[in-house]
Order: structure tokens, then sequence, then C-alpha cells
């Protein structure tokens, strides 16, 4: 089975009968809950774009590894095309599900780990590399989606992983057996775990040689035995227990995030991928979070694409669409997110060769690119809100809509354009309102500014590699200064 | 007649793709499409921009190979079709 269906997908959830607590309880079968089948729905997407004849060229690609057909979710870069794929393929899905899709931070934790098992082998003898790619042919093989976790709860954020007043701050190993380890800790924020088959877990941040414990990355399935995930609360949440298509603004697509506990969790040996190697955590780390940079400048971008145009339907709707001011909004929405796709297909564009094989962004864009994701959705989607105008939030709901009495005064009072329903103009003001401050306002604003790390981490890295020394040389050389 | 479609990846497309295939097989009901497999009297590449980025080198037509970015050109399929059969009798 080299791609499954979007329907073999969502059975193969259900399967895993994961550990699934929110608002206090366990969920019995989280693939029928309403609050978590939008997220669910959004990773069926991938799957079912991967068999349409008119997506499947972004959609898949052939395996380096096996040669066969598979998703591009799993696949490793053999070229600077792959990259810049890997961005056009992340519009399309932000397009088609107007929400976080979840499949990339596997996907970019695929290829961070696959060059640096290489690297650490090569200095240290390990087999990492060969424990990895036996993983990833599985991974390709079954059309996997994998959850890559990174964010550790990291605690006092002065102290580094071994000087916590709790050890467990940080993922760890707490016992090293002779067939494998056992590992405890937490990761937060992880959108796609209850709904990927494994979870890849690596270090959050470069370390020394105290935290040799902390230098762990490896994979176990979702269902393994004391791991559990606990769902994180989105504002307007409970509006999808609610029944109203229309008051969700996104009734079929979503995300949600979890902690995810690892209560002394077993990992076998051939699922270890470092284990105190630490000089090797900051370099997995950079390259991690340097793809997933990369990717925040196609998902982010399909989502906003999606806003722009619910943004001119709003005008149109309420007869606006001809106002200069309308249309100059518009365009600067446009070339806002349009500024988040060139840097992601720059950096892509700009990608190089690892000693591994596979191919790497250019650092310094990737991290421009996410630093502009950190600041152009809020605008973008600030300009939504004021083309939207207030009724985005005080338009009644889908209930009194429908009421035989109160109903015909709404349809009545809070008409817009003759052409147009009440209805349909407030079908797509929730959407802006899900987007902007909805339970989508999670993906699309705050894991913008957050996710892949928060704005400063993007400006060291901009620091680093922004090559001053040779612009201040550039600037002597016109202005004719000697030393 | 058989005609073979290859589609681009459509990340950001400028017209409607596979609106303009189904235009043109229902303008040619004499001719068979089906997905491109390399086979076919006739590929046209369905591309949603000028950057034309689908790979179709492994794609060899009997024919033609006649790659399309704008729905202008889509629309001039049929009529290009035409022409090229008229020349072969």
């Amino acid at each position: 089975m080299a791609l499954m269906t979007g329907a073999e997908y969502i059975e193969s959830i259900r399967n895993l009968n994961l550990q699934i607590y929110m608002f206090g309880r366990k969920i019995d079968d989280p693939t029928e809950d309403p609050i978590l089948r939008p997220s669910l729905n959004s990773v069926r997407a991938t799957y079912d774009l991967a068999l349409m004849p008119e997506y499947e060229d972004l959609m898949t690609v052939t395996s380096s590894v096996t040669g066969k057909k598979i998703n591009r979710f799993t696949h490793i870069h053999q070229s600077t095309d792959d990259l810049i794929k890997k961005v056009k393929m992340q519009r399309l899905c932000g397009q088609k599900t107007a929400a976080c899709f979840q499949r990339c931070v596997g996907m970019d934790a695929f290829n961070a780990v696959y060059s640096t098992t290489y690297e650490i082998d090569r200095k240290y003898g390990t087999s990492y590399h060969e424990n990895f790619l036996k993983f990833l042919e599985y991974s390709q093989e079954n059309d996997l989606t994998v959850d890559g976790a990174m964010t550790d709860p990291k605690g006092d954020r002065n102290l580094a992983p071994s000087r916590q007043a709790d050890p467990d701050l940080y993922l760890r190993v707490v016992e090293r057996r002779p067939d494998g380890i056992v590992v405890r800790g937490a990761k937060a924020h992880q959108t796609g775990i209850c709904n990927s088959h494994e979870v890849l877990v690596m270090p959050t941040i470069a370390m020394g040689p105290d935290d040799k414990d902390y230098a762990v990355s490896f994979t176990v399935p979702t269902n393994a035995e004391n791991l559990f995930m606990v769902i994180g609360r989105q504002s307007c949440d409970t509006r999808k227990t609610e029944g109203s298509a229309l008051d969700v603004g996104n009734c079929e697509f979503g995300g949600v995030e979890a902690l995810v506990i690892f209560d002394n969790v077993f990992v076998p040996n051939d699922r270890i991928f470092l284990n105190g190697e630490t000089e090797f955590a900051g370099m997995l780390v950079e390259r991690f979070a340097g793809y997933h940079r990369q990717s925040y400048g196609g998902c982010k971008v399909g989502v906003g694409d999606v806003l722009i145009g619910a943004s001119a339907l709003a005008a149109e709707y309420n007869g606006a669409a001809k106002a200069s001011h309308i249309k100059d909004k518009l365009i600067e929405m446009t070339h806002l997110n349009e500024t988040l796709y060139s840097s992601g297909i720059a950096c892509s564009a700009e990608g190089s060769k690892t000693e591994s094989g596979n191919y790497i962004i250019d650092l310094l864009l990737a991290n421009v690119c996410k630093q502009n994701v950190t600041r152009f959705p809020y605008e973008i989607a600030r300009l939504a809100q004021d083309i939207a105008g207030g009724l985005m939030v005080t338009a009644p709901s889908e209930k009194d809509l429908k009421d035989p009495k109160i109903g015909p005064y709404i349809e009545k009072y809070l008409a817009g354009t003759a052409e147009v329903s009440t209805e349909t103009r407030l079908k797509v003001l929730r959407l802006i309102e899900n987007i902007t401050l909805g339970t989508a306002a999670v993906g699309y604003l705050t894991e913008s500014m957050h996710g892949a790390g928060s704005p400063q981490a993007q400006r060291i890295m901009i620091s680093r590699q922004g090559n001053l020394e040779q612009k201040k040389n550039l600037a002597k050389a016109i202005a004719k200064i000697d030393k | 007649m058989i005609i073979g479609i290859k589609y681009c990846g459509g990340c950001n497309p400028r017209y409607d793709r596979t609106g303009a295939v189904r235009s043109l097989a229902s303008a040619m009901p004499y001719a068979e499409f089906r997905p491109a497999a390399g086979k076919e009297d006739y590929i046209i590449i369905v591309c949603g921009c000028p950057a034309e980025c689908v790979d179709h080198s492994t794609l060899t037509a009997g024919r033609e190979k006649i790659i399309v970015h704008d729905k202008e050109k889509a629309a001039e399929i049929k009529e290009q079709i035409e022409i090229r059969e008229r020349k072969k009798r």
C-alpha cells in the first residue's frame, strides 16, 4: 500500500484507539468527536488530494528509497525542485482546508533526522541512519502520518535541561536497557499528534555535555503504552458541539493541539536516532526548524488565499466591492500573502545538498520567511476584519436565522445586496471570524507567531547568517575606506 | 482519437483547469480522454500558470504534446488538434 485513500486513513486512525483526554474525560472514539473530527479531516485531505489527477503532480513523488509512487509528505527531498514543490503542495493544502493540515511537521522531521543521523554515524560509527532508513521505508510503504515532536515544556527558560527543578521538564532517557531506552517527559503544542500513526521525537534546543540524557531522538507509535494526549482549548471550540454548520465558519476542516505525555515509554533500539550525542542536538534542531520555517511560506499562504477570497466576497455581498479603499485593501492583502510565498520559494530555490544527499533549504532565507509569517497574517487578518465589518462578530446564530418567528427579521435586516441571501452573507462572515479569531485563528495567527520557533529565534538565526562583515566591507569599498 | 491529460499540481492556478478539460471533452465527443500514460495520440499538459512546473519529460505522445497555461490557450486546443489532423490527411 503506497498510497492510502482518505477513508482508509480515517479507519487506520480509528483502529489505533489513541489515549486522548479532553474536558476532563477520555474520548471514546476521537475520529467521531465533533471537536476533533475537523482536525482529522484536514489530514484526510492530504490523502484525498494525492489521488486526484489534477493535484497528484504536487502531492505525490517517486520515492528515493523504494522507487514507488508515494505521498510527498513522506518524501526525502532530492533536489531544489523537490523543495519548491513542497511549498507549492503546502499552499494547495492550505487552500483546500483553510486550516493546519498537520502533516508537514513529520516531513520536516524526516528530512532533518535523515541528514543528521548520517553525520552522527560518520563521527561515531553508530547505526542511527540505518535505523531511520528502516522507519522511513515503513512510513512510505504504509503512507503514514508522523507527528514531529520537538517542543518541550521547558520550565525555567533560564536553565539548561539538566538544571531544571523538575528533571522531566525536558523529555529525557530515564533508563537504558540492552533492548532499548525508557523515556519520560512531555511535548507541548503538538498539532498533528491525535491524527498521527507515529510520533518522531527530537530535542528542542542545543545541548551541553551535562544534558546527555536529554539529547534523544526516536519514534514510537502514537498508541504506545504510557503515551497519552490532552487536547488544548481553542476559542469558540464548543461551537462545534452545537450542530450548526453556519456558526462554525468552516464545518469540515480544522486543527487541534495537544500536550503529549510520555510517562515512562519504552523505545526499542532500532527506533532510536540520537542517544546522548549532545553536540548533534543543535544540528537537528536547526535543520528541523529551518525546514519548518520554510513550510510556513506555503501553508499559511494557502489559508491566506482563502481569507482574501472570503474578504472579497464579503465586500461583494454588501455592495462595497467597487469602493477604491476596498480594492486597495485586497491588493495589500495579496501583496503580503505573495511576499510570504516569495520567501518560501526563495529559500527552496537556494537550497543545497547535505552530506547525506538530501536537500536543505537556505537557512537565512527560511528564517526571513518565518519572520515575515510572524507578522503578515496578522495584518491580513486585520484587513479582513476591516472589510468584513462589525457584523462578523455581532451576527445572531443559525438557530435564530432558522427560527420561524425571529428568522424573517434576521433575513430582512441583515440583508446585503439583493442578489445574495442573508444566509450566504453570514456564511462568509463566519468563515472570516473562524480564521481571524475563532478556532482556526490558532493556526493562522498564534501558530504563525510561535510555530517553528518564536520571532526571536528567527532573529538569532538571521543575525548568525546575515554576513554583516561582508556588508561592511562592501560599504568600505564604495566609500574608499582602506581599513 | 485518444487524448491523455496531465495536470500540474495546481498550487495557485490562474483559471479552472479541470473546467477547461471538461469543456474540451464535451466539444470533442469523438475523442477518448484519459489520464496521460504516454501512449496517447495527443497529450495535453494542463498547467495553472506560466511556471509550467510539472515534469512531463517521461510522457511522449503519438502525434503531439500540447502545453497550455492559460484559459485562452486551453480554449484553442480543439482547433489546434483539428488543424494537425487535417494536415495529416
